[in-house]
C-alpha cells in the first residue's frame, strides 16, 4: 500500500519526527517536510499540500 | 491534537451485538474503533468515537472558501484540515482522494477490500500516545467538563495554526475557530478515542478498512462492479 506522509515543520502537536516514524512501514512511504506549515498543513498550505499529492499520485499510477 | 472535533454531532451508539473492536488502520487520529459487521448500510460505528454527520457532509462537501484547484484530483471541502486522506480505485474517477475526516468510519471495508490504493497522511503520527500526551488529554477532557469547550477551542485555534500562517493568513485561526462546534461530549468523546489509538506502524501498509463518505462509497462501489 503506497504511504505519503506531509509533516508541518511548525506543527507541535505532531512533529516531522513523529512522522519519520512511517518511515519503518513495511515498504516504506513518501515524506514530505513543509516547513512552514503547521498542524493543519492541508488547512494552511492547501497549493503546497496538492502539489505533493499530484506529484505522488503520478509516480504511483506509473 | 486531531480535527475530529470539527465535525458537530456525536454519533448514535451502533446496538448490533456483532460489533467487535477493530485495530483500524487510518483515520484522523482514532485508530482504534469497531466495525460494523451487521449486514445492511454502511454505518459509522463508534458510539464513542465515531461521528457520522462528519462524513455525511461530504455529500456536499465543497467549501468556497477553499480554492479549487483543477489539476488535482484533491478537491477542496470542509475537511480540508483532514490529516488522513484515501485513494479510492475507481474506474471513471481516477484517484480521488477522499477525506477521511471526522472519524468517520464506515465498514466499507468489508465491502470493497480492494477499492483502497492508497494513504495520504498529513500532520497524523502513526505512534499511541506517549504518557506525556495521555496526561495532556486527561486534562483537556477534564477542562471540557469543568469549563465547557469553548475556552480549549480558543487555544486550539490560535496553536494548531503555524506560525507562518498566523503571519500571512491571519484570518484562519477565526474561520478555524468557527468551525469547532462540537458539543463537550463529542469533544471528550474524541479525546478519549484519540488517547486509546494503538501503534499503526505495523499494519498501515496493509489495507485493514476503507473510508468514505456515503455518496463516495455508494459511487465507487457501482463503478467497481
Amino acid at each position: 500500500m503506497p504511504l505519503l506522509a506531509i509533516a508541518g515543520g511548525e506543527d507541535a502537536a505532531v512533529t516531522a519526527a513523529d512522522m519519520e516514524a512511517f518511515r519503518a512501514v513495511p515498504g516504506g512511504c513518501t515524506f514530505h517536510l513543509l516547513k512552514d506549515a503547521g498542524h493543519l498543513a492541508a488547512y494552511e498550505q492547501p497549493q503546497k499540500v496538492a502539489a505533493l499529492l499530484d506529484l505522488w499520485l503520478k509516480q504511483i499510477e506509473g | 491534537m486531531e480535527p475530529g472535533w470539527l465535525s458537530p454531532k456525536p454519533a448514535p451508539a451502533c446496538r448490533s451485538s456483532s460489533c467487535i473492536p477493530h485495530r483500524s488502520i487510518v483515520t484522523t487520529g482514532v485508530r482504534s474503533s469497531r466495525r460494523c459487521q451487521a449486514s445492511g448500510p454502511s454505518f459509522p460505528i463508534s458510539a464513542a468515537t465515531a461521528h457520522p454527520s462528519s462524513a455525511l457532509r461530504f455529500r456536499s462537501a465543497r467549501s468556497p472558501s477553499f480554492p479549487t484547484l483543477p489539476s488535482s484530483p484533491w478537491r477542496s471541502s470542509p475537511q480540508t484540515s483532514s490529516h488522513c486522506w484515501t485513494i479510492w480505485k475507481c474506474p471513471r474517477h481516477s484517484s480521488p482522494a477522499v477525506p477521511s475526516a471526522g472519524t468517520c468510519f464506515w465498514n466499507s471495508g468489508a465491502r470493497l477490500p480492494n477499492a483502497c490504493a492508497a494513504w495520504p497522511f498529513v500532520c497524523s503520527k502513526p505512534q499511541p500516545d506517549a504518557e506525556a500526551n495521555l496526561v495532556k488529554r486527561a486534562a483537556t477532557i477534564a477542562q471540557a467538563r469543568s469549563e465547557g469547550v469553548a475556552a480549549l477551542f480558543d487555544g486550539m485555534a490560535q496553536s494548531l495554526i503555524g506560525a507562518t500562517a498566523h503571519v500571512q493568513r491571519p484570518d484562519l485561526v477565526s474561520e478555524l475557530r468557527a468551525r469547532m462546534t462540537l458539543t463537550t461530549e463529542a469533544l471528550v468523546a474524541v479525546q478519549a478515542g484519540l488517547a486509546t489509538r494503538p501503534d499503526s506502524i505495523p499494519t498501515v501498509a496493509h489495507h485493514q478498512h476503507a473510508l468514505a463518505g456515503h455518496r463516495r462509497w455508494r459511487r465507487c462501489r457501482r463503478h467497481s462492479g
